[in-house]
């Protein structure tokens, strides 16, 4: 095993008399049999409130405290509050601790905002007033090792940052990591005021790569590490401002990850009409997201990516430029996508005008495999429309337009799990051709249908016999049987999992109907459902009509995971029995094993007032969870 | 299958994918080729070969660690986090517990190691000196005198 880095540097002779320590006290404390090298490894992975835990250790017997003393590796997270009431002065204490560290290389973190108990104490003290200059005080310490820096971490008023970069600044070879977040004492975040310049100089060529994450400023960088910035990402949440992102995204040619996300007010500034080929050429850029971003057409367009691989766009201006811009980013990195996701915030429209799809002007994308769109529009409904996704294995469509999820979920030849949510608002096109043959998707495992019975409604029109997992949410079918029965009973998919959380079956029989056909189910959960007490019988005794030679003791005979929460129609005393039946007897009683499986993982939700149920079901090794609304 | 024998010279036969989880064995095994000659393992005993055994065992199909992950783990953010089996699988008395690791590192099972060193990092959470000692049955060896200088040069890592 080769020793951490640092930790034989330090000190050559050290491994040796602890050691020799170590074997003198193995015979009462078997952890002093450790070599020095695996304690270390221990003690490293108490990563939480690592100081003090060292401090602890260090006076636990003198070997430990040898050993934490001269390991470097084990002070090399340094973190400072200048804010918090300590013991020690925050200048004292950085000193101690890169004395600890020695040549080694480190990270810094400082949080300089007032913990709320002390912001109260100081504005009583103080006013206003915040210019207290606590970070000052260990800016110089820092910049005099700032070439061992690996990560820098700082989160502070706006002009302590200011300050702070304006004097802990030079070459910062190591560093690989940078996060600055400001902050006001008032809480009103001026972006376009606050821009921070972040003049570290760093060999490009040598460094592995620098992430860059902002949180409330906008930064102004050297030369050396524009070029070294490999991760970008900006959060600027309010402001006023007009963002110079395509300028800053010019100078950072390097970069493989883009996170922008920005708050109601905040833009980016208009890329001058006059300027024809603006463009910020991204040849390694695999990821970008761009959230909250309203004016997408002054950046989309001027964005170069040939290698971009995942996209996620927030789409909110309903205007023919935004569109175009989106249809053209999606034409030009269709080859190299992998995965999309898009969200419209304009305004979205039910029952929408979906033009027919043109099959002369499709874009078709072979490699993407996830594809997530929700809140479909008619401003976005013409460019879905010209997609092809034939490859895609994982498919959410939220609030979007049945005819649109049929379309894309029937193209692909690979589908493996689709989410669709929230389609009531649309009028299911399904009543309008009801005798088209169902469609065959034998690839699909997993289905998520919430918030939307025309989704289900649509089940009428697929035939999936490989479907091993059903989560169905807010389902309230008209009439029983509904189309899940049909469909179950037309392709008896081999179910391993069934989850219903709110649905309502009148007559709530149909539940026994759902569970007669899926015998191959395993895993069950039921929350806030209308599935009565006769419908869980059927899990200890087959309903009377299915009784006799031939057939299982019960219903559902292979479940091993049963979860039931929060269902108003089940009483306690009920669930009880259930559990007595197919849980703990299974082991005292093999003639349970005969009438009905052991379920071996179990969850329920069961009302305060049955403390003898909850007793019963805790001792039948029940996780229960005590109802206190009923 | 491959035969491995203890410092107490008891003899184990096992298949080769689970021996194998050691570096150390898979080492050996390769510069020996085809043979059935035992391997000795003169710092294990059979008690600790077997609980390692065990561990190999459930974990033979996992891929092993490449040189590579190995690398770009960073030592100085390490979690706690145990699997589920692992976590009953090294619920055993602490004499056991250090065999283990001492057993793992010089097997060359990392992952293993790993969990053992995990799990003792969790027995150290939270804990004042004195409950360290009385946990681990360690010996205080300082003087008041030193005991209490040590507690004046580390006194600015007390708080945070």
């Amino acid at each position: 095993m080769v020793p951490p880095d640092g930790f034989t540097n330090a000190n050559p002779n050290l491994p040796t008399k602890s050691s020799e320590m170590g074997s003198f006290y193995a015979v009462t404390a078997p952890i002093l049999r450790l070599p020095d090298e695996i304690l270390i490894d221990i003690f490293l992975c108490i990563t939480k409130a690592r100081v003090p835990a060292l401090y602890a250790l260090s006076l636990v017997c003198r070997r430990l405290h040898l050993l934490i003393k001269h390991c470097p590796v084990l002070w090399s997270a340094i973190e400072l509050y200048p804010r918090r009431r300590t013991s020690s002065p925050i200048e004292l204490k950085l000193s101690r601790w890169l004395a600890r560290i020695g040549a080694s290389r480190f990270s810094v973190k400082i949080n300089s905002s007032f913990p709320k108990s002390n912001y109260i104490d100081h504005l009583l003290l103080f006013g206003n007033d915040i210019s207290t200059g606590a970070t000052s005080l260990i800016t110089a310490q820092l910049r005099e090792c700032l070439h061992r820096c690996e990560e820098l971490s700082i989160r502070a008023y706006f002009n302590e940052l200011s300050d702070f970069f304006l004097s802990c600044t030079g070459f910062a070879p190591q560093l690989q990591k940078i996060s600055v977040s400001a902050i006001t004492h008032n809480g009103s975040f001026l972006v376009n005021e606050h821009v921070q310049a972040l003049p570290f100089l760093i060999h490009f060529k040598a460094n592995p790569g620098v992430e860059l994450n902002l949180d409330d400023c906008f930064p102004q960088l050297s030369q050396s590490l524009a070029l070294s910035l490999t991760s970008l990402t900006l959060d600027l949440e309010s402001g006023r401002s007009n963002v110079q992102l395509l300028s800053l995204l010019e100078s950072c040619p390097n970069l493989h990850d883009l996170l922008v996300e920005l708050g109601d007010t905040v833009t980016i500034a208009s890329t001058p009409a006059s300027n024809l080929q603006p463009s910020a050429l991204l040849p390694y850029l695999t990821s970008i997201s761009l959230k909250g971003l309203k004016n997408t057409a002054d950046l989309l367009p001027y964005l170069v990516m040939p290698t971009l691989q995942y996209l996620a766009l927030d789409v909110f201006e309903p205007t023919l430029g935004v569109r175009n811009a989106l249809e053209s980013t999606l034409r030009a990195c269709c080859n190299t996508l992998s995965s999309i996701t898009l969200t419209d915030k304009s305004h979205s429209a039910h029952n929408p005008c979906i033009p027919p799809v043109d099959y002369s002007d499709v874009i078709d994308f072979p490699s993407v495999v996830e594809f997530s769109f929700t809140n479909a529009s008619d401003f976005v409904y013409p460019v879905i429309q010209k997609m092809l996704l034939p490859g895609v294995e994982n498919l959410t469509l939220g609030n979007t337009a049945p005819s649109i999820i049929f379309r894309l979920l029937t193209s692909s030849l690979t589908i493996v799990s689709a989410d669709f949510c929230n389609t009531s608002g649309f009028v299911s096109p399904w009543v309008q051709t009801p005798h088209i043959l169902p469609f065959s998707t034998p690839t699909l495992r997993s289905l998520t249908v919430s918030r939307g019975t025309h989704s289900v409604d649509m089940l009428d029109f697929l035939d999936i016999r490989s479907l091993t997992s059903l989560l169905l949410i807010d389902y309230q079918p008209c009439a029983f049987p509904d189309s899940l029965y049909h469909f179950i009973e037309r392709s008896r998919p081999p179910l391993l999992t069934l989850t219903l959380t709110n649905v309502v079956l009148i007559p709530d029989e149909g539940f026994i109907q759902y569970f007669r056909q899926l015998p191959s189910l395993r895993v069950l959960h039921i929350q806030w459902c209308s599935i009565s007490d006769a419908v869980l019988h059927t899990l200890i005794n087959q309903p009377d009509d299915e009784q006799g030679e031939g057939n299982p003791p019960c219903l559902l005979p292979n479940l091993l995971e049963l979860e039931l929460l929060y269902n108003p129609n089940l009483t306690a005393p009920e669930v009880v029995s259930v559990f007595l039946s197919r849980k703990a007897l299974y082991s005292a009683d093999h003639r349970f094993e005969a009438r009905a499986p052991y379920i071996r993982r179990s969850r329920v939700s069961v009302s305060e007032k049955a403390p003898s149920s909850i007793s019963t079901l805790q001792c039948l090794g029940v996780d229960v969870i005590i109802d206190r609304s009923c | 299958m491959v035969n491995l024998v203890t410092s107490d010279n008891e003899s184990f036969t096992v298949e080769k994918a689970v021996a194998s989880r050691s570096v150390l064995i898979k080492n050996m095994l390769e510069d020996v080729g085809e043979s059935d000659q035992p391997i000795p393992l003169p710092n294990v005993t059979a008690s600790v070969l077997k609980k390692v055994l065990e561990y190999c065992d459930h974990h033979k199909n996992e891929p092993m660690p490449t040189s590579e992950d190995l690398a770009a783990e960073d030592t100085r953010k390490r979690t706690t986090d145990i699997g589920e089996w692992d976590q009953k699988f090294i619920q055993v008395d602490q004499e056991m517990l250090f065999e283990i690791i001492l057993a793992a590192n010089y097997l060359d099972i990392k992952p293993l190691l790993d969990v053992g060193c995990k799990t003792v990092a969790n027995m150290i959470k939270g804990k004042t000196p004195e409950e360290i000692r009385k946990l681990f049955n360690i010996v205080n060896d300082f003087t008041p005198e030193e005991e209490a200088q040590i507690k004046k040069e580390n006194e600015w890592a007390e708080d945070r």
